[in-house]
């Protein structure tokens, strides 16, 4: 029978860092970083071309445009509602199709981009919706078209919103890295599971959370530190 | 040369249609100073929006210099609009750019080379007032200042007609005064035409040459400032004229209660005199003529751009029969005249 342990050899058995492999910590943090940073630029992307579209035809009363709107609508509304655990069980077959494999960092790409890339497009879509309705009226009364308007005028006053939130998007897809590591993406959450819970481990998982919390900061630092310098508001 | 010919605009909404311009007819001349005043919900921001295609009418014809702008293709009339500046009541600056980027902002639209940019935008910088001030962002600045920064932009692509949306209804009077002072002196030095439309009638003696008065989509009275304050027609008018010339205008109604319980006997009545009657000195005249005296209650005299408007409230007691006849006299004198019945 196994031996009850007291509180204090519970702590203990978070500090024997001689478990902690560290070279398997530095290649899972990148793995992390890479599924992190490579979804997160396919976010930004469609996340800004979806949120352009919706604020674009949530304006306008052709049919068309109406259509448009609540097909982007019920897509965004589909992948945002579906819980991150079961989209990636979901897409198994389609990332096995896509990439001939279901394991390592590639694989968790299509579950990530899909989760975030809605969530950010509301985002901007809401960025947009902030941006003075007398400025956008300004810029017509001079003449610009369309696509200035959305490059000088849109994008250009409502970067700290679609700065902030890339910032809230990435620490999100930090957190939903970890998640995919489990099903076999590779990366911290990977090793906290395997390397450490499965092993018995307990060090292993608590330097997986510390990389993964400091990673967190890091990315809400820098994302705090544009913001201030790029808000002249 | 802008024209507006029997132009409609008409919104459909769900419930019904809702009609913001009603056979509008208005010509502007070049150089010349417009003003259409006008409670909110008149339609004087749809017209004005009529003449950078901003709005495009229902029916009707809207040309400006020649060219029908309602029936542009969009390219053709963006293109046009680079000639057509305007500036508005919440200034609508970029807050990201810094006021020489703000400046240079029509400039980029229009295509010019960055070297023009710059220059262009420094020139009109010095133009507005705002030398030194070219890194600061508009959340650094003024009203008044942004103000002027928004002048300068809708100046920067060389326009031939600035249009002014309730330019100064968010300034305080000081720099209601100074933005005033930098228009007028816009339109002499580069005979720029100004169209501007406003609720405050003391912006339309101050700076216009014209005035078109609207009430419910529908322009009522139109002609020259000095001639619209000197003889309104409509009663619409009459109140615009009213607010611009009574100051103080609760501490004046209490007392003209008062001097009407007082003095019942006389009468109390309202003067609106302009131009030569300004310099005459009717009331001795007419006190003496008429055997009556003549009490100054409240007083005011006025500059407008070629005129000065005058009001007065008098009290006129004598026998009845003095009374009248001298506020006939008083009429006769070209004065407008209203008595006050407050009894």
């Amino acid at each position: 029978m196994r031996r009850q342990q007291s509180l204090l050899e519970v702590f203990q058995s978070y500090t024997n860092w001689e478990e902690v492999d560290l070279e398997s910590l530095w290649s899972n943090t990148q793995a992390t970083l890479y599924m992190t940073f490579a979804s997160l630029i396919a976010v930004f992307i469609i996340g800004l071309v979806l949120g352009l579209l919706l604020y674009e035809t949530s304006r306008r009363d052709g049919a068309f445009a109406k259509a448009i709107y609540y097909f982007t609508t019920l897509l965004v509304n589909v992948f945002r509602s579906i819980p991150f655990i079961i989209l990636i069980v979901l897409l198994i077959p389609f990332t096995r199709t896509l990439l001939g494999t279901m394991t390592g960092p590639s694989a968790g790409l299509p579950a990530l981009i899909l989760s975030a890339a809605p969530f950010y497009a509301r985002l901007v879509e809401s960025g947009f919706r902030d941006v003075d309705k007398g400025v956008v009226e300004a810029a017509e009364a001079m003449g610009a078209s369309k696509l200035e308007i959305i490059g000088k005028v849109l994008i250009s006053e409502s970067l700290p919103s679609l700065v902030s939130g890339i910032t809230v998007t990435a620490i999100s897809l930090v957190g939903y890295s970890a998640i995919a590591g489990i099903i076999g993406a590779g990366g911290l959450g990977n090793m906290a599971y395997l390397e450490g819970f499965q092993r018995g481990r307990n060090t292993v998982v608590l330097v997986a959370t510390i990389v993964i919390v400091l990673i967190v900061f890091i990315i809400q630092a820098i994302g705090d530190i544009v913001v201030k310098r790029i808000d002249k508001r | 040369m802008i024209e507006l010919k029997q132009i409609n605009k008409v919104y459909k909404t769900k419930q019904d249609d809702v009609v913001a311009l009603d056979n509008v007819n208005i010509a502007i001349e070049d150089g010349e100073i417009y003003g259409i005043v006008g409670y909110s919900g008149a339609g004087k921001s749809t017209l004005l929006r009529l003449l950078n295609g901003l709005e495009k009418p229902t029916s009707g014809e809207v040309s400006l210099a020649g060219k029908a702008l309602n029936t542009l293709k969009n390219a053709t009339l963006r293109k046009e609009r680079q000639k057509i500046g305007m500036i508005f009541q919440h200034f609508n600056l970029l807050w990201s750019r810094t006021v020489l980027e703000n400046i240079m902002f029509p400039l980029e639209i229009a295509k010019a080379p960055k070297a023009k940019r710059v220059a262009r935008a420094k020139e009109l910088i010095r133009l507005v007032g705002l030398e030194g001030r070219e890194e600061a962002y508009p959340s650094q600045l003024s009203g008044g200042q942004k103000q002027r920064v928004g002048i300068a932009r809708a100046l920067a692509n060389d326009p031939t007609v600035l249009l002014c949306d309730e330019a100064t209804s968010a300034l305080d009077p000081k720099t209601t005064e100074d933005v005033l002072e930098l228009l007028l002196d816009i339109n002499r030095k580069l005979n720029l035409t100004i169209v501007l439309i406003t609720h405050e009638m003391q912006v339309i003696r101050r700076i216009c040459d014209r005035v078109a008065v609207m009430s419910k989509g529908e322009v009522v009275e139109e002609g020259k400032v000095s001639n619209v304050f000197r003889n309104p027609e409509q009663e619409i008018t009459k109140q615009f004229i009213r607010q611009d010339t009574t100051a103080d205008s609760e501490d004046v109604i209490t007392i003209l209660h008062e001097l009407a319980r007082k003095y019942p006997e006389g009468k109390i009545a309202r003067l609106v005199f302009a131009g030569e009657e300004v310099r005459s000195p009717f009331i001795s005249k007419i006190s003496r003529s008429c055997n009556v005296d003549i009490n100054i209650i409240q007083g005011n005299i006025q500059e407008s751009q070629e005129d000065t408007v005058g009001s007065l409230y008098v009290q006129v007691t004598g026998r009845p029969e003095d009374v009248e006849a001298g506020l006939k006299q008083i009429e006769e004198h070209h004065i407008e005249i209203e008595v006050i019945d407050y009894a």
